[in-house]
């Protein structure tokens, strides 16, 4: 992909995303409640969790190599419970969490090399 | 008294910085290995600004996925600040507003929507629009700011580490099951097990950009259906 098409798809995505922080607040909030309402509104409220639990299914299914599945397994595990230990020190600290779960995929990756 | 909210803003933006930062250096590490130019980077940060369907952006560039897809995505992924908006104005109660509404939807994420709903009611009604902007500004700074660290020294820390340059594989996952394990005990467990299980199905026929996008719509459906079942 050249720098051209990454410009494009930045700019997209970016005046997108803005309209959509946007265009409610100039519609203002709207009182009334139909049933309709009711199931956009839940259906928009899943499909945040839901794209998380889907991204994470699909970045892990990236990392593993059925040819080595033993040396992409064990690492994978360590990297999960680090991000478990890190949340736990950190108190619920997203970034914490993350990085610990890093540094100990690191320190696994480094044990087997 | 617009101008000191505003700092008392930036000031409250610090506990959202202190997440946003390693993070947004993570993005930019994660982004430049995969040999994007460091000032499309930190494009992505200024332009899209949310956090969550940037690090997507990298991961579907990775899988190929085509522009068209990688657009509808990200903006699928956003869709839920669609409800962000009305709350923040709904829980600023302000007689009158100073600045454009563009100013009050620019910087709306998640974090940002959570700590001004928590606070609002914290801040005397005359400074709310200050402080508001303020707390905006100072995590779009962070984000934009880290993202520029990673993307511009990372280069120099990959080179030095084999072991990091291998790790970065593992940021996103990491990412997103720590986000996962946030948000478990709020979401009904039957809509994190139907966009497991569509995701996990969908892998094995289809490209992996489309089986999040299957993920997705399973849990938007399984949320339909419980309400359907109350």
């Amino acid at each position: 992909m050249s720098n051209y098409q990454f410009v494009i798809i930045t700019v997209l995505a970016g005046v997108g995303t803005f309209l959509i922080r946007f265009l409610p607040l100039l519609l203002k909030e709207r009182k009334t409640s139909t049933p309709y309402n009711r199931l956009l509104h839940q259906a928009l409220a899943a499909i945040g969790p839901a794209a998380i639990v889907a991204l994470l299914v699909v970045s892990l299914a990236g990392e593993l190599r059925p040819d080595s599945l033993h040396t992409t397994l064990l690492p994978i595990f360590a990297g999960l419970l680090g991000v478990v230990l890190g949340r736990k020190l950190g108190k619920g600290n997203i970034a914490i969490a993350t990085l610990m779960g890093i540094a100990v995929y690191a320190l696994a990756t480094a044990s087997l090399l | 008294m617009g101008g000191s909210a505003f700092f008392y803003g930036l000031r409250d933006s610090l506990s959202i910085a202190l997440g946003y930062v390693p993070v947004a250096i993570s993005f930019g590490l994660a982004a430049i290995h995969l040999d994007i130019a460091p000032w499309i980077v930190v494009l992505f940060s200024v332009l899209i600004y949310a956090g969550a369907s940037q690090f997507i952006l990298i991961a579907l560039i990775a899988q190929q996925t085509d522009f068209i897809s990688i657009v509808a995505i990200i903006w699928l992924m956003n869709l839920r600040h669609v409800f962000y908006g009305p709350a923040v104005l709904k829980a600023a109660a302000l007689d009158k507003r100073r600045y454009p509404l563009a100013f009050w939807a620019a910087g709306l994420t998640d974090e940002v929507f959570a700590a001004a709903i928590g606070r609002f009611a914290h801040q005397p009604i005359p400074y709310r629009e200050g402080w508001y902007i303020g707390l905006q500004f100072g995590a779009y700074s962070s984000w934009v700011g880290g993202t520029a660290v990673g993307a511009y020294f990372g280069a120099d820390w990959l080179g030095r580490s084999a072991v990091l340059d291998q790790s970065l594989g593992f940021v996103l996952p990491a990412l997103f099951f720590a986000l996962l394990l946030e948000i478990a005990q709020a979401v009904p467990r039957f809509i994190l097990f139907s966009a497991t299980v569509a995701t996990g199905l969908a892998l094995f026929w289809l490209p992996s950009y489309v089986a999040i996008i299957v993920g997705m719509l399973a849990g938007g459906v399984a949320a339909v259906t419980m309400v359907k079942h109350e």
